[in-house]
């Protein structure tokens, strides 16, 4: 069962790996950030990207990377909120740029 | 074995029949005081993921040979672990904090220590995650694994996969998004 190819496939990708970036290195950014990483983004994306995001914070609650992560696994997350860097608030190219292979 | 075809949903199911077994073997392996610093959930990982990377090298036909041969690895895995243990327990001077650091990090856990309930809540969340994360075709698994246990580039996620780094995004990015799915329908009442 293969998941159907979608235009926004790539800007999905791009987003998932950024935000995990930023959880590697134990940050878990909220609401400035993904106002900023998502304005603009269409509604599939934004959806599709809100599940995946739930599905990369449970794995890193559950195997957790970092001394702060492993903190808010024991259930501080709003404790541990991170502001986010100029850097990772930078603007992203235009949204669906074709579907992925 | 369809697995030996290359089907890679088939050596996950085999993986899947095999995972109690070897859980409770990498538990019975690893030293009471090496099982606080090292999961044997872990273990399990790390020789799923030895398996999927060398399963050029399974000779067998039946479950029971892939079930022997896994067996074997987790074997090895755990005597490396235990031996690297005893050979860096000592002293190890690199690895020691300031007395500043020290003191952060005792009053972080002293704030922060998960109750009883919550060490439970979380431990069932990861036994239903890592049952979701075995129901995934194996080379989502590895890319998982490398990602989040090992930190690994995506460049080195493709090496182990045969992919290019861009390959192995999607394939990531794939696993998360299936694992989604997974775990939803497993909360879904039945």
């Amino acid at each position: 069962m293969n998941l159907p190819d979608s235009p926004y496939d790539q800007d999905l990708t791009d987003l998932l790996v950024a935000y995990d970036a930023e959880l590697a290195n134990g940050r878990i950014l909220g609401g400035r950030y993904l106002h900023a990483r998502l304005r603009g983004a269409p509604p599939e994306l934004r959806r599709r990207f809100e599940r995946a995001r739930a599905c990369l914070l449970m794995i890193e609650r559950v195997w957790p990377r970092s001394g702060l992560l492993a903190v808010w696994r024991a259930g501080e997350a709003s404790r541990c909120f991170a502001s986010p860097t100029a850097a990772a608030l930078a603007p992203l190219p235009r949204w669906g740029r074709g579907s992925s292979a | 074995l369809a697995a030996r075809n290359g089907s890679v949903d088939a050596l996950g199911q085999l993986f899947a029949q095999c995972i109690a077994d070897l859980e409770q073997i990498a538990r019975q392996q690893l030293s009471r005081k090496l099982k606080a610093k090292c999961d044997p959930a872990d273990l399990v990982q790390e020789t799923a993921l030895e398996a999927h990377r060398d399963f050029a090298h399974f000779h067998g036909n039946t479950v029971r040979d892939f079930s022997a041969w896994l067996r074997q690895i987790l074997l090895n895995n755990a005597a490396n672990v235990n031996r690297s243990f005893a050979q860096t327990n000592k002293r190890n001077v690199s690895r020691e904090m300031s007395l500043e650091q020290h003191l952060q990090r005792v009053r972080r856990i002293r704030d922060h220590a998960p109750t009883p309930t919550m060490l439970v809540l979380l431990a069932e969340e990861r036994q239903r995650f890592e049952k979701a994360c075995w129901q995934l075709p194996a080379d989502m698994q590895v890319a998982l694994h490398l990602r989040s246990h090992r930190d690994a580039s995506f460049a080195e996620i493709g090496d182990q996969l045969n992919r290019s780094a861009e390959a192995a995004r999607k394939v990531w990015t794939r696993a998360i998004q299936r694992l989604k799915e997974v775990v939803g329908a497993q909360d879904e009442p039945s």
